[in-house]
């Protein structure tokens, strides 16, 4: 066959193809085409978004955190509120529902004319009663309808891991434009990480309507698909414990300690061995129940004033103060680093804290001496469980002159950054914050861009960065920060055997039948090599600070009958113009730790007077004691 | 062949490189409309989302500025030069495809690559394109008499792997396109009927075993089920259509008028600014603009004919017919869907359809053939 005749063939088909288009649209528009128009004069056809329940989120055992529920609303239609009257029914709604009209006029104006919305007040049966046997006074576009809204049945709990909910913005059609205008989406934390699981699937609803606009025919149902179920590894039953603990904790603070300034602090309780998170607090907290019908921004100014949105588990920044000692403490027997005056080079090499330390190698001209409470013969373990900063200023002091100005200056700054400080850990909530671990680099780089932040004598005459910086890091204070999740992180790894978790809130996914959809697994962030010398001891030092009568919260967990189970680490950030930060982390059981507790009460006091007695009180739930109040440590 | 073929005089009068002006005013009118129709077709949804009605309509003017561009740009490029870049026109196709999978899911599909911009960008459309260039380079270098079943195999192993990456995403649709344009460029390209025959009944035992011994998973026949019903349920895919046979109809004659579509106002037909744009055609403008549509489609693809029976060698032959092949398919299968005697399946009517990838891609579809014209022999049949 040649070319042309193989071209003519095609050529005929595609002739058949078009022309049976053509036939077919004579016989749509001129052959049934008055039929059709027919059809189309009597669609005043209308069609609504069925609004998709919102994903439940429940916890470990399956207790309802977050649900929806059914609840009457005004419901407005704006095409058939003729814009002459619209202002009357604007009054009339504001009089009946007690609010200001310019909330409802705001209302209307976000919905955009010719849309359908949901007024967001909470109704009093009367209200109802009212809007339906008055119907005169509003017009036909005003209506009762039954509404999903979101519930919180635990009302605050675990208030900033749930986030919260917000009307979709005109910034949130711009990112997703399929979004339905008039719903909500989620804002923060699980609520706004997880929103496309959670969010469902809108349906829609078609409508054949008179010419008043009131329903004549159903016409067809696309039903709406419910979101997804997020099941959180957290505990209701934990995070109650966990919340009351760290409230009774602030109180008593207030109370018992002079000059205390408590108000806001953060609880991590998390899996060691997994990196899931079985509990997490923050305070102040806040109802998200609030922010489903509407909040007033008299109230939302006051809570974000006292930062209460703030997630301070994982956004607060805080000095970690002596809980930096068991990072110290791995770097000393990892990378052999034993202060100068311990008469061996070993973790038993003891030396006399007499509470002064005088350095002359410091790069800061002159000899400097520090002072700290005394402790008498020191090794590693006793200075851990101590706390004991002359040791530990030692060990930095032991570093810095082997390693100043050569490739491993940062050995110890790099510890820290390996078990996770300095960035974000990933956890799956939105706005963690990194924290800082201070080097060289980092003064030299604040030198050239942001010279306020370092005393100007760093600068003229110099040096930027001198021994007492890595000093400082040693037992941290100055500059660095972390949050209490990272804390919660780089003690699970030193406890665990070196995997340092991002850990997860999230356990899995369910459809709305409860068949699974996802597993949400923590991810292994990095994972360090740990020498069984370390193993051996580390956790065992970490039961000095509990069991040993020298111990930094023996008075703390004197009370708990399982303290011996228990292992941790006390802090106490200070800085000037401020009370001291109060800082607990801690491991259970101490011989194969399940659990890790990290705390803090910023501005709080002592970390052995004000952290660990409410790490105890966790700790005593956990292993299933009954709980006794919370006392100061000592 | 009178009727298509150039007389010796009109070749000989005309100069070398004179362009196909009609091929080029009935692509432009056909993009011009499709602007006018998509802003009818989205201002509402527009207006309620954005409060900027025109939105989606700047949009289209984008795309169809790059199409024009892009058209004359490959037009000016000879195009025997991409012969020599088949194979590796090819691997990028076929990167590209496999790139979709890195990204999230949309309805229940992987077909799109965001680009930073904020549009999204789908490499099928263009795999359309340099599909009909592979097949055409791999068919050309074989002669035109006696087809050998060794060269046919090379095409379709070739044809295979876009055609199961998109399958994958799930995209019927362009699977189906796929399919018919690889057999329009193998009859022109020389393979006896006997052959294709032999073909068609391996492709459907092929089919018919997947089911009988359950070779396919429960999620793959879902996932088959979903599009053949345009990956929704099947009541709404069905309610679109009936929709849209309706709104057509009720455009009679004359239609409604230009911004004067009653149900179109009310987005009657969902997706009636893409896949169904020849609703607003044809509620609007009626049968009068419905069926200049249908026209001037069959213009640009008799001139594609006629641009392959005056080419120089086999390869810009088949280039042409290829695209031509591309066309007529989406233009029934699209608009038929919409009235009613084909499938409903998700492919854009092309030029008119709101989106860029489709009619970029088709706009260098059409200036590859266009270039076949610009570089033809003086003499027609001159090989």
């Amino acid at each position: 066959m040649k070319l042309e005749l193989r071209i003519a063939w095609l050529a005929l088909l595609f002739a058949l193809l078009l022309g049976s288009l053509m036939t077919r649209l004579w016989f749509v528009q001129i052959a049934e085409g008055p039929e059709f128009a027919q059809e189309a004069e009597g669609y005043q056809l209308r069609s609504e978004t069925l609004r998709p329940s919102r994903g439940f989120i429940v916890d470990a055992n399956g207790t309802l955190i977050a649900g929806t529920e059914p609840e009457p609303a005004v419901v407005i239609d704006r095409r058939f509120v003729p814009s002459d009257i619209e202002d009357d029914v604007v009054q009339e709604l504001a009089g009946l529902l007690e609010v200001e009209p310019a909330d409802i006029r705001d209302q209307f104006a976000a919905a955009g004319s010719g849309n359908r919305f949901e007024l967001e007040t909470s109704l009093t049966p009367e209200q109802v009663y009212f809007v339906l046997t008055n119907q005169d006074r509003f017009s036909s576009g005003v209506s009762i309808e039954l509404v999903t809204r979101r519930t919180y049945p635990g009302g605050a709990l675990m208030a900033h891991v749930l986030g919260y909910i917000g009307s979709v913005s005109p910034d949130d059609l711009e990112v997703d434009p399929g979004l339905d205008p008039n719903s909500k989406i989620g804002r923060v934390g699980v609520e706004g990480q997880y929103e496309d699981f959670l969010r469902g699937k809108p349906g829609r609803e078609y409508f054949t309507t008179n010419d008043e606009g009131a329903i004549e025919e159903r016409q067809v149902q696309i039903a709406a698909e419910q979101g997804n179920t997020v099941q959180l590894s957290m505990d209701a039953d934990l995070q109650r414990v966990t919340e009351q603990a760290l409230a009774d904790g602030i109180a008593m603070s207030l109370r018992d300690l002079g000059g205390s300034k408590a108000e806001r602090g953060a609880v991590v309780v998390m899996d060691t061995q997994t990196g899931e998170i079985l509990a997490m607090v923050s305070v102040p907290t806040y109802d998200p129940t609030s922010f489903v019908t509407g909040i007033s921004s008299d109230d939302f100014t006051d809570l974000q004033d006292r930062q209460a949105f703030n997630n301070l588990a994982i956004q607060g920044l805080y000095p970690p103060g002596s809980t930096f000692k068991g990072i110290t403490y791995a770097f000393a027997v990892e990378e052999g680093f034993w202060p100068t005056r311990a008469h061996t080079d070993s973790p038993e090499g003891s030396l006399e804290c007499t509470g002064v330390l005088e350095a002359n190698s410091l790069d800061e001209g002159s000899q400097k001496v520090f002072t700290d409470p005394g402790h008498g013969i020191v090794d590693l373990h006793v200075a851990l469980g101590a706390s004991c900063n002359i040791y530990f200023w030692e060990v930095a002091l032991a570093a810095w002159n082997q390693t100043k100005n050569t490739g491993d200056e940062d050995l110890l700054q790099d510890w820290a950054t390996r078990l996770g400080l300095g960035e974000t850990t990933g956890i799956d909530l939105p706005f963690e914050a990194a924290g800082q671990i201070p080097d060289r680099e980092l003064f030299e780089q604040w030198a050239e861009d942001a010279p306020f932040r370092l005393d100007p004598s760093r600068i003229d005459p110099g040096p930027i960065w001198v021994g007492g910086d890595l000093m400082n890091v040693a037992i941290g204070q100055g500059e660095v920060t972390a949050t209490p999740l990272q804390m919660a992180v780089a003690y699970s790894a030193l406890a665990n055997g070196g995997t340092v978790w991002s850990p997860a809130v999230v356990d899995r996914i369910l459809d709305s039948e409860g068949r699974l959809i996802a597993d949400v697994n923590p991810q292994v962030l990095n994972t360090i090599e740990l020498s069984d010398e370390f193993k051996e001891i580390f956790n065992n030092d970490l039961f000095l600070t509990i069991n040993a009568e020298y111990g930094t919260a023996a008075r703390a967990f004197q009370s708990m009958d399982q303290r011996r189970q228990v292992g941790g680490k006390t802090g106490t950030a200070t800085k000037r113009d401020t009370f001291d930060t109060a800082w607990f982390v801690g491991v259970a059981p101490v011989a194969n730790p399940r659990y890790t507790v990290a705390v803090v009460v910023e501005e709080g006091g002592g970390g052995g007077r004000v952290a660990a007695p409410i790490a105890r009180q966790i700790f005593q739930h956990l292993l299933g004691e009954d709980i006794d109040p919370v006392e100061a440590g000592f | 062949m009178t009727i298509l073929s150039p007389t010796a005089a009109e070749g000989a009068s005309r100069t070398r490189r004179a362009p196909d002006v009609i091929l080029i005013v009935a692509m432009m009118a056909l993009m011009l409309l499709g602007i006018l129709m998509v802003y009818s077709a989205s201002k509402e949804a527009q207006e309620a989302l954005f409060g900027d009605d025109s939105r989606l309509m700047r949009r289209q003017i984008i795309f169809a500025v790059v199409g024009v561009v892009s058209f004359l740009a490959v037009s000016f490029i000879n195009y025997r030069d991409w012969q020599h870049f088949s194979i590796a026109l090819y691997v990028l196709t076929v990167l590209a495809l496999v790139a979709v999978f890195f990204f999230p899911e949309s309805r229940g599909t992987q077909r799109w690559i965001p680009l930073p911009s904020g549009f999204l960008l789908q490499p099928s459309e263009f795999a359309k394109v340099s599909m009909i260039m592979v097949m055409s380079a791999t068919l050309a270098a074989a002669p035109e008499e006696g087809m050998r079943w060794r060269r046919v195999t090379i095409a379709l192993v070739a044809l295979a792997v876009p055609f199961l990456l998109v399958v994958r995403q799930p995209d019927l649709g362009t699977a189906m396109v796929f399919g018919f344009v690889s057999i329009v460029v193998l009859f022109a390209g020389g393979t006896t009927v006997r052959q294709l025959l032999i073909l068609a009944t391996a492709a459907a035992g092929g089919i018919w075993a997947l089911f009988r011994f359950n070779i396919l998973e429960e999620y793959q026949l879902d996932r088959l089920e979903s599009f053949a019903n345009l990956g929704s349920d099947a009541l709404g895919a069905d309610f679109n259509q009936l929709n849209s046979v309706t709104t057509i109809g009720s455009g009679q004659f004359f239609g409604t008028g230009l911004f004067q579509g009653a149900l179109t106002e009310r987005s009657f037909v969902p997706e009636q600014e893409t896949d169904f744009i020849f609703t607003a055609v044809g509620e609007q403008l009626g049968f009068i603009g419905g069926s200049l549509v249908v026209v001037a489609f069959g213009v640009i693809i008799f001139r594609l004919l006629r641009i392959a029976l005056t080419s120089g060698d086999r390869y810009g032959a088949l280039l042409a017919i290829g695209v031509a092949g591309l066309l007529a398919f989406h233009v029934f299968i699209n608009i038929g869907m919409t009235i009613g005697i084909a499938p409903v399946t998700g492919l854009p009517l092309p030029f008119m359809s709101a989106g860029g990838s489709s009619l970029v891609a088709t706009s260098i579809a059409l200036g590859l053939a266009h270039s076949v014209w610009l570089n033809r022999p003086l003499v027609p049949g001159g090989r």
